[in-house]
């Protein structure tokens, strides 16, 4: 690229009062998170409650309580799932961003996916995407089903599921194209709005879990009272995967949401894409 | 040391021993070689030789069949993979005017230019 793309004039400055508010809130802010952190325990203290309470009893009972072989997962997705609706929902706000910013105009008039018009356009690339692309999902959900007993889970399949998705997407151009040129076979890639549909509803059944839980008589995200059996373990087991499975389609569909608003913006701003050009022969 | 090795043992070093050939080959074309669609043509085929014969190697050493499969599997993998993003990318270059070498091979090595 020779030139960098025209960028968007500086918009409107905020009102006066919005700054004022802004630039006060700000030290205050700030101020607060200070003296928190001087009340915190040393970093990497043993004898803080951290590693003396806390530790412990993941490992002692982390199993046993979860029913999740996989450590990690018992703490992230069990023991911790508030900060993991926490992770998942600043990844599907960092999609939100990017849909706002680059690509606000293309997403009310739902375009395919700007640029990618044409198909990439090589027998190569459409034989092996076919044949590489459902072992990529259904890997996908082998990482995600997995990660209770290996390293796996929600966000490496998530990853891994939108990669396949933007894979289809590179090779075959629209959603609603189609693989075989001449078939009306459509892909199953999603459209701009249905990666933006499939990121909310994971974020939506991770909160709902934890509402599910409180309407039967638990805490927020305390899966115990959940009922789905009467082993515990197993209970708090099948909770989990549904974590695991909500922060799937977060990430996977906030990947692809992030492939398409960027080449959405990519287009408004004038950077030509691959497919646009046609073969120099 | 050598009489020690079981046959088994001994073809997979002999297969890791052929893979980490190729892909000495290719760190030097890439290395050596003019221009972007060279290099390429040396990394593409001599990666993908010399990860799949490594891949092959560490198959036969495992001698377990989770392991064994689960190697094998990542080679066809890589079998796939590996010449589709080559093509890819020879691909995207043509289009984006990658200048192609058209120098006179016989004047000697890249370096003493």
């Amino acid at each position: 690229m020779g030139s960098t793309p025209p960028r968007p004039a500086g918009g409107e400055r905020a009102p006066r009062l919005r700054r004022v508010l802004g630039a006060a809130a700000f030290p205050a802010l700030f101020l607060g998170l200070v003296v928190g952190m001087t009340e915190l325990p040393e970093f990497g203290d043993p004898a803080s409650p951290a590693s003396t309470h806390l530790s412990p009893r993941f490992i002692e009972e982390g199993a046993a309580e979860t029913g999740a072989a996989n450590m990690v997962t018992a703490v992230l997705a069990d023991y911790r799932g508030y900060d993991t609706l926490g992770e998942a929902a600043v990844i599907f706000a960092a999609g939100l961003g990017c849909l706002v910013i680059l690509a606000s105009g293309g997403a009310r008039r739902d375009l395919p996916v700007a640029g990618m018009s044409n198909r990439f356009g090589s027998i190569v690339l459409d034989a092996a995407t076919r044949t590489l692309v459902p072992v990529v999902l259904l890997f996908a959900v082998y990482v995600l089903i997995h990660g209770h007993y290996s390293p796996g889970g929600g966000f490496q399949g998530g990853v891994l599921f939108g990669s396949g998705l933007i894979m289809m997407r590179l090779v075959w151009g629209p959603a609603d194209a189609s693989p075989r040129p001449g078939s009306d076979v459509p892909t199953f890639g999603l459209s701009l709005r249905g990666s933006l549909v499939l990121a909310s509803v994971g974020i939506l059944a991770y909160v709902g879990i934890g509402l599910a839980a409180m309407a039967f008589g638990g805490e927020f995200l305390n899966y115990g009272t959940l009922p789905l059996g009467s082993d515990p373990a197993h209970v708090r087991e099948l909770a989990t995967l549904g974590i695991e499975a909500a922060v799937f389609l977060t990430v996977g569909g906030t990947v692809s949401l992030l492939f398409d608003t960027i080449s959405i913006g990519m287009r408004e701003n004038g950077v030509p894409l691959g497919s646009e050009r046609g073969p120099r022969e | 040391m050598i009489a020690s090795l079981t046959l088994v043992e001994g073809i997979g070093a002999l297969l890791l021993a052929a893979g980490l050939f190729f892909i000495l080959t290719a760190v030097i074309g890439i290395l050596r070689l003019p221009d972007f669609f060279t290099r390429l043509h040396a990394i593409g085929k001599c990666e993908t030789a010399g990860l799949s014969l490594s891949l092959l190697g560490l198959a036969v050493l495992a001698w377990d069949p989770a392991v064994t499969v689960k190697l094998v599997l990542v080679l066809f993998l890589v079998f796939l993979a590996n010449p589709t993003a080559t093509h890819a990318l020879a691909r995207a270059a043509r289009k984006t005017d990658v200048e192609v070498w058209r120098g006179d091979p016989s004047s000697g090595p890249v370096g003493d230019r």
